[in-house]
């Protein structure tokens, strides 16, 4: 009778919503993640607020949606951008460090096959996309994900570029200069934050994926 | 004669209780829910400071002495901006000012503004090098002018 019950877990996959204990995200994922929450919050409401005083469109942010008020002019926003940058940084090798040497970005994120991509996405605009194994990531997660941690590396290196464009003008250079480099950060930025507004709306839309993300499963 | 258990006949009943557990909602979506509420609740402090700005900006500051640290060990005097051909130039060149345009001296507006901006840029570079003595223009019209052009257009 007990191997019974053996074989019905060894069947059954995580789907089962008590009993099989599996991680979906393991607490350094977790961990990660929420600080990148905070991190990237920081550098984008400061940032526009870095763009507003020398905007490279027509158009600048409503300042009522940037941060950098605790000090006079641009100083606040400078600071915040430059203090969080750190924790953008530190936090981002951690994570992509962790994921590479620990083989979850390549269980989770490979392969992305194009028929597959074309295939989900339809699936996903017309609601028929499923989610009831949150461990196996679908075709149009897998580009998502990788697509905004590549646009996380191009930020952080053209954000190095301008920053220090004399120091590391190399750098500038492969961006095709400093003023080149600046459209580059604009693009990756606006790059995550369209990324940002379809992960939190398919946040809310799929709760228990935002529950696995706080609790683990 | 006390409450009879219903024995099914071939049936665990170890396994049916496992098997109608799993019908179940899982008990830990009731405490994500109130978790949820919980924070949510937290969000209405919003009117409250949890980090006041005397503590902000002093955590700011202290960060960004780090940073200046920081940028010391990056600066490395032999690399200097890189220069372009004068072919690369943007004409008419771009206004640079943090203040707008029609906040700039006469001096600086237009063709001055440009020959200005070559002749300085060139000038600090050479003062930056020790080569300073043997290639630093004598002209003290220029120093004038490129003290004017620094100080002007010069942010924090």
């Amino acid at each position: 009778m007990s191997s019974e019950t053996a074989d019905a877990k060894s069947i059954d996959p995580p789907k089962v919503s008590s009993g099989a204990k599996v991680v979906i995200h393991p607490r350094w994922v977790r961990i990660t993640h929420w600080t990148n929450v905070v991190a990237m919050f920081v550098m984008v409401t400061s940032g526009w607020r870095i763009y507003n005083a020398s905007p490279l469109f027509e158009f600048t942010f409503p300042p009522e949606i940037t941060i950098g008020d605790a000090f006079d002019g641009l100083t606040g926003a400078l600071l915040w951008h430059f203090a969080a940058m750190w924790l953008l940084a530190v936090n981002g090798v951690i994570y992509v460090s962790l994921g590479i040497l620990s083989g979850r970005f390549r269980r989770k994120l490979l392969p992305i096959r194009p028929a597959e991509v074309v295939r989900d996405l339809r699936a996903a605009l017309t609601g028929k996309l499923s989610h009831d194994d949150l461990s196996v990531y679908n075709a149009v997660q897998r580009v998502l994900y990788a697509g905004v941690i590549l646009a996380g590396v191009v930020i952080v290196l053209s954000g190095v570029s301008i920053w220090k464009p004399v120091q590391f003008q190399e750098l500038a250079a492969a961006f095709g200069g400093y003023d080149a480099a600046r459209f580059v950060h604009f693009f990756a930025m606006a790059t995550i934050v369209g990324f940002l507004a379809i992960h939190v709306t398919l946040a809310i839309l799929v709760p228990k994926s935002l529950r696995a993300m706080l609790l683990g499963r | 004669m006390p409450k009879a258990r219903k024995i099914i006949p071939g049936v665990d009943p170890k396994l049916l209780i496992k098997d109608a557990a799993k019908l179940l909602p899982d008990p830990s979506r009731r405490l994500f829910l109130r978790g949820a509420t919980s924070l949510g609740a937290i969000t209405f402090l919003t009117g409250c400071d949890i980090v006041d700005q005397d503590t902000a900006a002093k955590a700011l500051l202290t960060i960004s002495r780090f940073n200046d640290r920081v940028q010391a060990l990056i600066f490395n005097p032999n690399k200097l901006a890189p220069t372009y051909p004068e072919s690369a130039i943007t004409r008419p060149f771009p206004f640079n000012g943090y203040y707008p345009r029609s906040a700039a001296s006469s001096r600086t507006k237009s063709r001055g503004h440009l020959r200005s901006y070559m002749h300085c840029r060139r000038r600090s570079r050479l003062r930056g090098t020790s080569a300073s003595k043997a290639g630093a223009p004598s002209d003290r019209g220029l120093a004038r002018r490129c003290a004017t052009f620094l100080s002007a257009s010069a942010p924090t």
